[in-house]
């Protein structure tokens, strides 16, 4: 179970997410970096960070199509772990 | 019109460190996406609809050519300009692209000034011609409006004018009026402006009705020779001073054809031979079999079509001025241009200035659509 402040931080990790996936979707590097820099200015709760560092790793080298299903399974992971 | 920074330029290569440096390089001018191979490029342009693509040509599964090759079959993506960029340098590989449908072409190692300069330009050229189809488009929703707004006018006008003409013919009859010879004068020139007005309105209502398919063209096997006596017949009481020869096979020339249509287009240029030869002058009709079809030849002696006006005189509402005198009113060459292509035919002008005119119309002996009427052996 997370802490109120942990769910807080988490809610704003899923928005940012939602946010890069217009960005993957039309492959575009710079607004992907943008949003990615932003996501990485917040508080990641232990178990998420490895999965960001990929999504990050993949932008860098322009593989957007992985990049976007890390992104989805992170989602849905972080959904699964608020709701529970 | 969209911004140069709204531009999208997507860049197709599977060089990391090729990309690294375009994506650099154009960062600032545009917006930026990157494929790294031709499957992926083609699944996002159908998405994002680049407004420019720098393809590369050496790429694994499927290579450049291949991809511009794909995007030219598909009528909603061919617009898009593709710049090859490659390390192929030889004068084939350059070819090639271009017969692929590329519209540029950089090598590899290239100056980064240089491909900033080309995406700049060919850009700058993309924006322009979307704004001009843009444009195009507003004129033809424009035209569309004003044709219906025209038909409209005109088709209410036709009551009221059949009521003047009628009362007029009332008021020209009626023995018991008090009308003097004058007046009686005044109503016969009121009934022959109004029959011309009316003549005005059926040319609007009928062009329109051609132009939007409602006018049924039925097509019958008839005697073309036959039409063209009828209508010189019915006109040929208006060639006064003028010198009428019909140049006519001796017999029949069986065509498929709707005859009422054929004639007022044969009636139409006759009688503006008629109207714009100067007294003294001659018209000359001419009909002969010619490449499987038929030519129809009106030549005048009158003040022949400057060239500049040549190209818009069957266009519609194309009012041609030659000084003082006016070569058309309107609406008469525009109907025959549209009978005869509804026939599949082509019509034209030869004018010399000064010397005169030969308005003609090709038609086949058979009309697209017509495969089910026989032709009589």
């Amino acid at each position: 179970m997370l802490s109120g402040k942990e769910s807080s931080s988490l809610q704003e990790i899923l928005a940012g997410l939602e946010r890069l996936i217009p960005a993957l979707e039309t492959l575009r590097p710079r607004l992907c970096k943008d949003t990615l820099r932003q996501l990485q200015n917040l508080s990641w709760p232990n178990g998420y960070r490895d999965t960001f560092d990929l999504i990050c790793l993949q932008v860098s080298s322009y593989r957007f199509e992985e990049a976007m299903q890390q992104v989805k399974r992170l989602q849905s992971r972080m959904r699964e772990d608020t709701a529970g | 019109m969209k911004e140069l920074s709204q531009c999208n330029v997507l860049i197709v290569d599977d060089n990391r460190t090729n990309v690294d440096v375009l994506v650099d390089a154009l960062d600032d001018i545009c917006e930026v996406s990157v494929a790294m191979n031709g499957r992926s490029a083609l699944n996002v342009i159908t998405r994002l609809h680049p407004d420019l693509i720098l393809l590369d040509i050496m790429m694994p599964e499927m290579d450049g050519y291949e991809v511009c090759g794909r995007l030219k079959k598909d009528e909603r993506l061919a617009d898009i300009p593709v710049i090859f960029i490659s390390a192929l340098n030889e004068t084939i590989d350059k070819v090639t692209a271009f017969a692929a449908g590329g519209v540029d072409y950089v090598t590899k190692p290239f100056q980064i000034e240089e491909v900033r300069a080309r995406v700049v330009t060919h850009l700058e050229l993309q924006r322009r011609k979307r704004q001009l189809e843009d444009n195009l488009e507003q004129l033809r929703i424009l035209e569309k409006q004003r044709d219906n707004l025209v038909h409209m006018i005109v088709h209410d006008m036709r009551t009221p004018l059949h009521g003047i003409s009628g009362y007029l013919q009332l008021l020209g009859l009626d023995k018991s009026s008090r009308l003097s010879d004058a007046g009686r004068k005044y109503v016969q020139a009121g009934m022959a402006s109004v029959k011309s007005l009316i003549e005005m309105v059926s040319s609007v209502l009928d062009v329109s009705r051609m132009e939007s398919g409602q006018m049924q063209v039925n097509f019958v096997e008839c005697d073309l020779i036959a039409i063209a006596v009828e209508v010189i017949r019915k006109l040929e009481s208006l060639a006064n001073g003028l010198e009428l020869v019909k140049d006519l096979p001796g017999e029949p020339l069986m065509i498929i054809a709707d005859p009422g249509l054929i004639s007022r287009a044969i009636q139409n240029l006759l009688g503006n031979a008629l109207k714009f030869t100067p007294r003294g002058g001659r018209i000359r009709l001419e009909i002969k079999p010619r490449d499987a079809g038929v030519r129809v030849a009106l030549e005048d002696t009158g003040h022949g079509i400057p060239p500049e006006y040549r190209e818009r005189i069957f266009d519609k509402f194309g009012q041609m001025e030659c000084g003082q005198r006016k070569h058309s009113t309107g609406l008469g060459l525009t109907f025959c241009k549209l009978v005869v292509e509804a026939h599949g035919g082509i019509i034209g002008v030869d004018s010399e200035v000064g010397v005169g005119s030969t308005f003609w119309f090709h038609l086949p002996m058979r009309p697209p659509g017509s495969a089910d009427i026989q032709l009589a052996p």
